[in-house]
Formats: C-alpha cells, sequence, structure tokens
C-alpha cells in the first residue's frame, strides 16, 4: 500500500511520537535476549524493529545508566580487544519482574487478543 | 544514612555555624548591614546547592530513598536548628522567627516530597522512561 506525501507525513509524524517511549522496552527486551554491549544492543533493536527505532551513544548511555540506577539492570566490565573495557549489560532480578509485569498487561493480555489480532492484521 | 549524605550533614553543620558567625559580624557593622547580610544569605544558599548537588549526584543509589527530598531536609533542619540557638543566644526577643522559618521550611520539603512522591529515587517516571 503505497501512502501519497499528506499521508506519509501523516505517519512520519504518528511514528515519531509513538517511539518515543518505545527505548525502555527495547533495551529491557535486548538484554532478555541475553547480556549484551551497547552496540549489541543497538544492534538488536535496530534488527528487531527493521530499522524503526535508533537512539544515539549518548543516549543508550544516559537511559543505561538510569536504568542501573533504578536497579533495572546491572553491568560487568569486561576488556575490550582494542580499546576501553566494555561495559556488559544484564537485565538484573527486579528488571526481568517488572518487565515480564509490563509485557503481560500492555502487550500480551491485549495485542494477543484474537480478536485484536484479527483486526491488525486485516 | 549514606556516606555522602554524612558528608553533606557535616558540611551543613560548619557551613551553618560560618554562616551565622558572618551574620553576627554582618549585623554589628551598622554602616553595611544589609548588603552584608544579603551576600551572606545568598552565598549560604549556593554552597548548599552546589554541594548538594554535587555530593547528591556521586550518592548511593543503592538505597530506595528520595535522595533529593533527604539531601533538603537535611538543609533545612541543621539550618533551623543552629539558626534557632543563634536566635535564643543572641536575639532571644526574636525567636519567633524560628516559627515562620519553620513554616516555610515545612512547605518546600514537603512540596519536594509530594512532587517526588512516585519518583523513583528521586527520578520522574519521564526522567526514567524517556
Amino acid at each position: 500500500m503505497s501512502l501519497d506525501q499528506y499521508e506519509q507525513k501523516l505517519l512520519d509524524g504518528w511514528e515519531d511520537v509513538f517511539k518515543k517511549g518505545q527505548l525502555t522496552l527495547w533495551i529491557m527486551l535486548a538484554l532478555k535476549h541475553g547480556p549484551k554491549h551497547m552496540a549489541e544492543i543497538k544492534a538488536f533493536i535496530d534488527t528487531a524493529t527493521n530499522g524503526t527505532l535508533s537512539a544515539d551513544d549518548q543516549s543508550m548511555y544516559r537511559a543505561l545508566r538510569r536504568y542501573y540506577d533504578a536497579e533495572m539492570i546491572n553491568f560487568t566490565q569486561e576488556s575490550g580487544k582494542s580499546g576501553p573495557d566494555l561495559k556488559i549489560y544484564k537485565l538484573d532480578k527486579v528488571g526481568a519482574k517488572v518487565l515480564h509485569q509490563f509485557v503481560q498487561r500492555n502487550i500480551v493480555h491485549v495485542f494477543f487478543k484474537p480478536e485484536i489480532q484479527k483486526l491488525l492484521e486485516r | 544514612m549514606t556516606a555522602n549524605l554524612k558528608l553533606y550533614a557535616f558540611f551543613s553543620i560548619l557551613w551553618s555555624l560560618l554562616f551565622f558567625a558572618a551574620l553576627n559580624w554582618g549585623i554589628a557593622d551598622t554602616e553595611s548591614r544589609w548588603p552584608a547580610i544579603w551576600t551572606a544569605s545568598v552565598v549560604y544558599g549556593i554552597g548548599f546547592s552546589v554541594v548538594g548537588k554535587w555530593l547528591g549526584e556521586r550518592d548511593s543509589t543503592k538505597s530506595r530513598i528520595n535522595l533529593r527530598g533527604i539531601y533538603m531536609l537535611v538543609s533545612f533542619s541543621i539550618s533551623g536548628v543552629i539558626g534557632g540557638f543563634w536566635l535564643a543566644l543572641f536575639h532571644p526577643g526574636e525567636l519567633w522567627h524560628l516559627l515562620i522559618y519553620t513554616a516555610i521550611a515545612t512547605v518546600v520539603v514537603g512540596s519536594i516530597f509530594y512532587r517526588y512522591r512516585n519518583s523513583v529515587k528521586g527520578m520522574k517516571n519521564e526522567e526514567l522512561f524517556k
């Protein structure tokens, strides 16, 4: 389905606002998938969202720092192959529990309802 | 109490003692009394915010308390207690000022706790999950 210029503008605007609150979910999902350093988290998000969601390094570091402060994630330092130490982030117990509840309440129990799934696929 | 909060409380005591000593000196100087009082008050306030911000940002994130509110509570409490002693010792007739101070401090600290009642360690939800 192709969109004209006006429809594309509407879609871009909606997507822009829609994506803003999604970084937390995708970072948490990336870490649920397994421990990762920042570049791997970015690559996971890029692949999983077909490139529709991306964040610059600064925003990612700030977000990871906030989630660490909030005890949702943790990290270990590993020496980089040819550079500074890498921080390998992983989901903490608190983060795993909160993510599970968030996904169940806001995604699984909403978007996985057969009637909603049918509606989305129509 | 975190190590940085203890350090902040210690700083607050020293800073308040210094401020009320400066205030004594300023009040005694009849010629430049008000500029001295204003200057001392502004420097006193700036000292609290700069040191509080520095220590707060580097404080342990292990405890799940509203650090922002606790730092403010420490500042107002120490300042109030030392100010109360100062009034009682040097200006006992003006001790009623302490009531006004306590009322203002209660409103300010109370509003911080109210604003951040749903916060996570002093981070608002919009700040944490943006």
